[in-house]
């Protein structure tokens, strides 16, 4: 069994197994809507997601669209 | 004339935002009743709870206007730069609405790190459109970093007490003949709108003061009617102001006066 560590997702502590990777992560906490995401306040293209591997206490945010003035 | 933006023709020299209005329908009929073709926007973190975020951002894409996002709520430039980059892949522009607030009671920009990341966003390929106050020597700066549009406020965001510093305004106007300067926050009613583009403002971005009327749609009409009105009385070049009364009539031949 793989050891998991323990990321937030805005702000939310969630597990994840060791060594996965954020195109994992959505798969597994799919976001609801449109995003663009942020990874310990750097952002992180979608071209980018498969190789950037998450460790223990990344703090993810996912980010969608809202009205604005 | 057109509203220019780094280098994008608009006819209409209103920006919209697109918060606050009672409902996705009202702001879509509002947007669409003032004519304007820029809209802006933001990026919150998504809660699971909350439920029409998708459909908002439809509503707004169903518009097919510019997408201005910003950065409200920022307060460094880090953040503000991290937040451009994330709005850059999810709206496809490179317009950026730079706020970066300094104060939360008044909500004024902080101009010290307003300088820091219009310079940093700049280098990064952003168009920026910087929210400021009506500092001249700041708005120089903004300019001078290569800022084309620059955006003081009229009064506090969300106020809705017009143009508090009429004397700045003018001198900005002045001192930065080639730059676009767009009147953005404080705005309150269609005069104030009005006044500042007989100022020779090149056009105004305001929410509240069509979300918060009472029919804002035909609100939204009425600010077009007056930034056009204000954008022609200034082409038009308005009479210069004289201290003593002058009859309009002549007075030449003025018969039965003055005979007794």
């Amino acid at each position: 069994m793989k050891a998991m560590i323990k990321i937030r997702i805005n702000g939310e502590q969630h597990e994840i197994a060791n060594q996965s990777n954020l195109a994992a992560l959505f798969t597994l906490f799919p976001p609801k809507s449109t995003f663009t995401c942020a990874l310990n306040g750097t952002f992180v293209g979608k071209d980018n997601y498969q190789q950037t591997q998450l460790k223990q206490g990344d703090s993810i945010d996912v980010l969608m669209p809202i009205v604005g003035g | 004339m057109n509203l220019s933006i780094y280098g994008t023709e608009l006819s209409s020299r209103l920006l919209i935002g697109s918060a606050l209005y009672p409902s996705p329908e009202v702001m879509k009929n509002a947007v669409q009743a003032s004519g304007s073709e820029v809209i802006t926007l933001s990026l919150k973190r998504q809660n699971p709870n909350a439920k029409g975020g998708e459909q908002i951002w439809q509503h707004i894409q169903s518009l097919g206007l510019k997408l201005l996002p910003n950065s409200a709520g920022c307060k460094s430039a880090d953040e503000v730069y991290t937040l451009a980059q994330m709005s850059r892949e999810l709206f496809q522009t490179n317009w950026f609405k730079l706020e970066v607030i300094g104060d939360d009671y008044t909500l004024q920009p902080d101009p010290i790190e307003l300088l820091k990341s219009a310079e940093q966003l700049l280098k990064a390929g952003f168009k920026v459109l910087p929210y400021c106050t009506d500092d001249l020597v700041l708005c120089q700066r903004l300019y001078d970093l290569g800022c084309e549009v620059i955006m003081p406020w009229a009064s506090p965001i969300g106020t809705g007490k017009g143009l508090m510093n009429p004397y700045n305004l003018e001198t900005i106007r002045l001192r930065l003949p080639q730059a676009t300067l767009i009147i953005d926050a404080g705005i309150g009613k269609p005069s104030d709108a009005c006044l500042a583009m007989e100022m020779g403002f090149d056009g105004v971005l305001l929410n509240s003061a069509i979300a918060l009327a009472d029919n804002p749609v035909l609100m939204a009409s009425a600010f077009a009617q007056a930034i056009s009105a204000g954008e022609n009385a200034y082409v038009a070049g308005v009479m210069p102001m004289r201290q003593t009364a002058h009859p309009s009539t002549p007075t030449l031949d003025t018969p039965f006066w003055h005979q007794n």
